[in-house]
């Protein structure tokens, strides 16, 4: 059974986390040394991280109070944050190895974490882990795997440790880099976590008779402005891959997939110009598919261009699974593979133009394009090509809310032709959605389609006005600040979000 | 006679009163680590204890407490006097200033200025200087040590009422001056010390006759006395076992009788509510009396007040080392032989007093008995000297600290450490004499102006070619004194601050007058005329009696 | 210079007074190292420890207290001068043991931990528009002067964990037991 020990990392060494009790929700939580009632002075602070509305811990584990017993004292400052939400995140999962009891992996966290679950950097990284230098090597002596997470902005603070120093530096230990507090769980393969309630979200899932009249109208108020293209007759639809993550450990490489972020640029069909990131823009907006050529990966004893030990990889996680609120735990809960997309492309028949092709009854030809691998289609080729669709279905045991988005890339205001499309809609299990989006008439370069999907379980529309109007609003102009707290917070929401390029390339 | 008990001989030795306790808390109290309160404020406060003149100090007190809650806001009193540091003039200000500023420039109710605190009053008003808080915060200190807090306290938080006059407010020290009052009444030693004098008188009148006067009071009435009284039975209280205390109490007499001449003003002085009949006097002139008398000590007093604290000019052993000589005043040219008896038997007393607490054995007892001394005269006298030497090098070193601030006490100096030297280059350098100088009338007339020629000579001071050989050599030795000196002060960084270059200003005519009397004490030690020649056979004489008159008075407990 | 017998009987009283005046400035100036005089516990030595949070009751004082009865008032009424705020004392006909005082602006409630059935929080509620206190002190009859050093205050809450079995949660608990806040 995995128990997992959790170390707060701090410059007088590294005080280890034995144990978290609920508590009588009429005091305040405390932290307390060693089992004593000798409280903290940092109790006030797990107060507020774990009370809502400005904590986190009661957002997400559901209790308000709790009592958190640590080793050796924790003087001041917020970098326990981190490290307290992993012992949370695995009390709940039952993996919280306590004082005393054996543990089959250690992590070391330092790191705040802000009230959407972002990573802040921290002071003295380094001193913390040269202080928890003796934990390590005793660690590694008894073979118990070590994992250090620290916030990516720290990465420059990670020692790098020269072969033949005389200081074993972080050998044998893990280095992960986190930006968000998911990413640590996502790391601890805590899929289950426990799942925010969100401002209005409805605390018992499912919806009564009510929800669904409402969900219905919704449907049909966003089928008459939307671009509603529902191909019952569509070929096989290709679902997405699980992410994986890259992992070094003891020298040896794993294959790398990351989960990649999302960029939706949202409409409800209207045919405005979107606006044309850059492909330093494209990056920015975290829409990245880590392969082989883009992470860093080294062997056993060679030096790391990048800042890092030389038996660490930095790594940027990112996207967690799927939660659930927790009163939903016991229940399935909607990942990533329960959502299939697949793309299909429309050809103009016999050479002809695409103009011609929609009239008459000689239609463009339907093929279908291929399964995302990687969170890539198949290139398609520009020529001939009219129309490019991307579908999404619901496979899933239970209905399936799914926010359905596709855009070009970098596209030009001539391309006038080409729009971007969203559509929104509750899947009843194997129920489908489709956007198409129209090619240029002329293609001289490379064009690349971006695909959205973001799916919950929650059939409830009434809760996600946020979503929607976050994704209406890049109708008429993109922003990127604006993307980047929505993809937060579909995040924080525990939302399925899945994303795919599609490349059509001239002749 | 018979032997007195141990327990008795260390209970009158080591006897402390409770008020002497009381006061001894407030001398002792400390804030941050340094006395609360200077010595001087303490004195102060002991002479007003001793000569109860502390009716008006408590009607001040009163209006002060009222300002200490003002200006705290209303939280009370304590803060004012126990939250703020150590109790000098300069902090109180600070206080006030700055509860003025937080409150935008004024405290309603109180009129802040520069020296003091104004209250206002219904009726009138009444002021307080900053300089007068530390010893009212002093006399607070000692009213919660005596009295007890609750009850000072009862009718100190009287006076934070509203509404109240100057009237209520005069009522309600008076009240409390009654508390003093009845705690003084108990506890001053007053009979005892009463009774004391009456012995004293006894004795000098049965030696002299009752037509005796002060210069009946000499070294050899005072050695009878102690021989006489410290062997008998201590009777109510009085103590004359060690011969300090009995040349103490002579020296007093003897101070107490050259004030006669002013008891005849006392007399004539219309003083309502004082029992003449009973003999009470006004206390605010006993209080005169005792500062004249206490003025003997000033110089010494006056080395440890700012500014001249600045500077280590003497150390703590020197400092004990001339005490009583000081505090004897014109007394220890009368009395020498008992000064120099007090400074060595006195001290050899005093060890075997300790011992006795310490409860020692019969051997180390006997070998203190023996003993009697820890020194001889010569050696006293030797201290002395060297003290005087000492002096003299710190003047040389003041001399150069003043010449180089351009200080013209410096000229002083010049002239006081060498009187005798040729002064005639000054007047080349002063052009004193001169015809024209400085648009004079012409012919004989000079106009001098003093600055022009103070500067002009400081600014030549070291010159030889300008101020002649002898002063040339004066400011070397000078120089050379000073960074010969690693004490506090002596440096030349120092000397460019300027507390310590008012330390100089004000020590240096300090030291001029404590040089001059120890010289002129030891001048007397080197001409006295002894009963055994010299002082070595004077030495040798004395300790035979000392020792003999210890073997009785502890030789008893072997 | 004058001689006794030129002077009248009031001259002489006079020269009395001025000899009891000096001789009781020397009594009082005199500390020479023949004093037996120790330090006792002062004022000074109270306001130190009624106002300073971390200022604690030492073994000196202790015992003067102990022995002191003026001492002891003097105390408690420097508790009451500089305390935000004095409990009332718990009614007699209250039972022995009480979790709650109720104060005007403040509560002090007692709870037991689920976490640690040992332990028990003592909580301070500060009402709106009332200043957190620093200090909590304590005394009674079977409770010596006890002062407790307070965190700062959360959203008008202040929480102390202590052992069930302390001295501050017995004499919380005693309907005895006199209660200052500071």
């Amino acid at each position: 059974m995995t128990a997992v020990r959790v170390y707060v990392a701090t410059t007088d060494g590294p005080s280890e986390i034995q144990r978290i009790a609920d508590e009588d929700p009429d005091v305040r939580s405390v932290v307390c040394l060693n089992g004593t009632s000798e409280a903290l002075p940092i109790s006030g602070g797990y107060d507020a991280f774990v009370r809502k509305p400005t904590g986190v811990v009661e957002r997400l584990f559901g209790h308000p109070v709790f009592r958190m017993d640590v080793a050796t004292r924790i003087s001041g400052g917020h970098s326990w944050q981190l490290p307290v939400y992993a012992a949370h995140a695995l009390r709940a999962a039952g993996q919280l190895a306590q004082r005393g009891a054996p543990a089959t992996r250690v992590i070391w966290l330092t790191g705040t974490v802000d009230s959407d679950l972002r990573v802040g950097p921290v002071n003295h990284v380094a001193e913390k882990l040269r202080h928890s230098q003796p934990l390590f090597r005793k660690l590694r002596a008894e073979g118990v795997p070590v994992t250090v997470f620290v916030p990516k902005a720290c990465a420059d603070q990670i020692p790098t440790s020269e072969a033949g120093d005389g200081d074993d530096g972080l050998a044998g230990v893990e280095v992960v880099l986190v930006e968000t507090a998911y990413a640590v769980c996502h790391n601890l393969g805590l899929s289950r976590i426990g799942h925010g309630v969100g401002k209005g979200r409805p605390r018992s899932g499912g919806g009564n008779r009510s929800r669904a009249v409402l969900t219905a109208l919704i449907v049909l108020a966003v089928g008459m402005i939307g671009a509603v293209h529902w191909r019952a007759e569509v070929g096989t639809w290709l679902g997405s891959q699980p992410p994986t993550e890259n992992r070094l450990n003891g020298g040896q490489t794993v294959a790398v997939v990351g989960p990649p972020a999302v960029t939706p640029v949202a409409l409800g069909g209207m045919s405005t110009t979107v606006p044309a990131p850059g492909p330093s823009a494209d990056s920015s907006l975290g829409f990245r598919t880590p392969d082989a050529s883009t992470v860093p990966t080294t062997t056993p004893g060679s030096k790391s261009s990048a800042p890092a030990s030389v038996a660490a990889v930095a790594q940027v996680a990112s996207l967690p699974d799927a939660g659930m609120s927790p009163e939903a735990q016991h229940s399935p809960r909607l990942a990533a593979a329960d959502v299939q997309v697949s793309a299909v492309e429309w050809r103009a028949p016999g050479g002809r133009s695409c103009a011609v092709a929609g009239f008459g009854s000689a239609g463009p030809a339907e093929m279908a394009i291929g399964t995302v691998v990687s969170g890539r289609f198949a290139v398609s080729s520009a020529n001939g090509l009219c129309t490019a669709g991307y579908r999404a279905v619901n496979k899933f045991t239970a209905p399936v809310r799914i926010w359905l988005f596709a855009a070009p890339i970098g596209a030009r205001k001539h391309f006038v032709a080409t729009s971007s499309a969203l559509e929104t809609h509750v899947l009843g299990p194997d129920e489908a959605t489709t956007v198409e989006l129209k090619l240029p008439r002329w293609i001289n370069e490379p064009v690349s389609h971006r695909i959205i999907v973001v799916a919950t379980a929650e059939a409830d529309g009434s809760s996600f006005g946020w979503l929607d109007q976050g994704m209406a609003a890049f109708g008429t102009s993109f922003d990127f600040g604006r993307w980047s707290d929505l993809r937060r917070r579909i995040q924080d929401n525990g939302m399925v979000l899945v994303s795919a390029v599609h490349e059509i390339i001239p002749q | 006679m018979a032997g007195i008990s141990a327990e008795q001989l260390v209970l009158e030795i080591g006897k402390s009163s409770e008020l002497v306790a009381a006061f001894q808390m407030v001398a002792e109290a400390e804030m941050d680590g340094e006395p609360k309160f200077s010595p001087q404020v303490c004195r102060d406060l002991a002479k007003a204890i001793a000569c109860r003149t502390y009716a008006k100090a408590v009607l001040e007190l009163c209006h002060l407490v009222r300002l200490a809650d003002t200006v705290a806001g209303g939280a009370g009193y304590e803060i004012f006097f126990w939250g703020a540091g150590l109790a000098r003039a300069a902090g109180f200000r600070a206080q006030v200033l700055d509860a003025a500023r937080r409150r935008g420039g004024r405290i309603p109710g109180l009129v802040v200025g520069d020296s003091g605190v104004t209250v206002s009053y219904p009726d009138g008003s009444f002021a307080v200087t900053y300089g007068r808080m530390p010893f009212l915060s002093a006399l607070l200190e000692f009213l919660i040590t005596t009295v007890g807090y609750a009850d000072a306290d009862a009718l100190l938080r009287g006076t934070l009422r509203q509404g109240l006059t100057l009237k209520t407010i005069s009522q309600m020290a008076n009240e409390l001056s009654r508390l003093v009052y009845d705690y003084l009444k108990d506890h001053l030693p007053t009979a005892q010390n009463q009774r004391k004098f009456r012995r004293l008188i006894d004795f000098v009148a049965g030696q002299a006759g009752e037509d005796f006067g002060p210069m009946n009071i000499d070294d050899a009435a005072i050695f009878e006395f102690w021989c006489q009284e410290s062997a008998a039975m201590p009777v109510e209280g009085v103590d004359f076992k060690t011969f300090p205390a009995v040349f103490k109490a002579f020296v007093r007499l003897r101070q107490t009788l050259a004030c006669a001449a002013d008891y005849m003003a006392i007399e004539n002085a219309r003083v309502i509510g004082f029992d003449r009949e009973a003999g009470e006097v006004d206390p605010d002139s006993i209080l005169g009396m005792i500062e004249t008398v206490d003025d003997y000590r000033s110089p010494l007093a006056a080395l440890e007040e700012a500014p001249a604290d600045a500077i280590k000019f003497l150390n703590r052993r020197e400092v004990l080392a001339l005490t009583l000589l000081f505090e004897c005043g014109e007394a220890a040219f009368a009395l020498p032989l008992s000064l120099l008896r007090c400074e060595v038997f006195g001290k050899g007393q005093g060890q075997l007093t300790q011992a006795l607490r310490r409860r020692v054995g019969a051997d180390e007892l006997r070998m203190l008995i023996a003993a009697c001394a820890p020194g001889t005269y010569l050696e006293r006298n030797q201290d002395f000297r060297d003290i005087a030497v000492h002096l003299r090098r710190v003047l040389l070193a003041c001399l150069h600290a003043l010449a180089r601030n351009r200080d013209r006490q410096a000229i002083n100096l010049v002239m006081t450490l060498g009187p005798d030297m040729d002064f005639s280059p000054l007047g080349n350098l002063l052009n004193v004499g001169s015809a024209g100088d400085d648009g004079g009338g012409g012919g004989n007339v000079t106009v001098l102006r003093t600055a022009t020629l103070s500067d002009r000579f400081l600014a030549a001071i070291e010159d030889d070619q300008r101020v002649g050989p002898e002063i040339a050599r004066l400011m070397g030795e000078a120089r050379r004194a000073f960074r010969g000196l690693s004490r506090q002060g002596f440096d030349d960084l120092s000397l460019k601050d300027g507390q310590i270059a008012k330390g100089y200003a004000a020590g240096a005519p300090i030291l001029v007058e404590v040089g001059a009397r120890l010289s002129a004490f030891l001048d007397l030690l080197g001409r006295l005329g002894l009963p055994y020649g010299n002082w070595d056979r004077q030495y040798a004489a004395d300790k035979i009696a000392f020792s003999k008159q210890f073997e009785r008075l502890y030789g008893g407990l072997l | 210079m004058a001689t006794w017998n030129t002077l009248s009987d009031g001259r002489k009283a006079a020269a009395g007074q001025v000899f009891d005046a000096l001789s009781t400035l020397d009594a009082l100036t005199d500390f020479s190292a023949d004093s037996q005089i120790s330090r006792a516990v002062g004022f000074a030595d109270l306001y130190a420890y009624a106002t300073e949070p971390d200022r604690p009751m030492d073994e000196r004082l202790q015992r003067a207290l102990a022995s002191d009865a003026r001492l002891r008032g003097d105390l408690d009424r420097l508790l009451e001068n500089t305390a935000l705020y004095r409990f009332p004392r718990l009614a007699a006909a209250s039972s022995g043991e009480n979790d709650r005082r109720e104060g005007d602006g403040f509560t002090i409630r007692l709870r037991q931990s689920r976490a640690e059935e040992t332990q028990t929080y003592v909580i301070i509620e500060v009402h709106p528009g009332k200043e957190a206190p620093s200090t909590l002190f304590i005394f009674g009859a079977g409770h010596p002067y006890g002062k407790f050093p307070l965190p700062a205050a959360q959203d008008g809450v202040i929480q102390l964990l202590s052992e069930t079995s302390s001295d501050l949660v017995k004499a919380l608990l005693d309907v005895h037991t006199e209660v200052f806040i500071r």
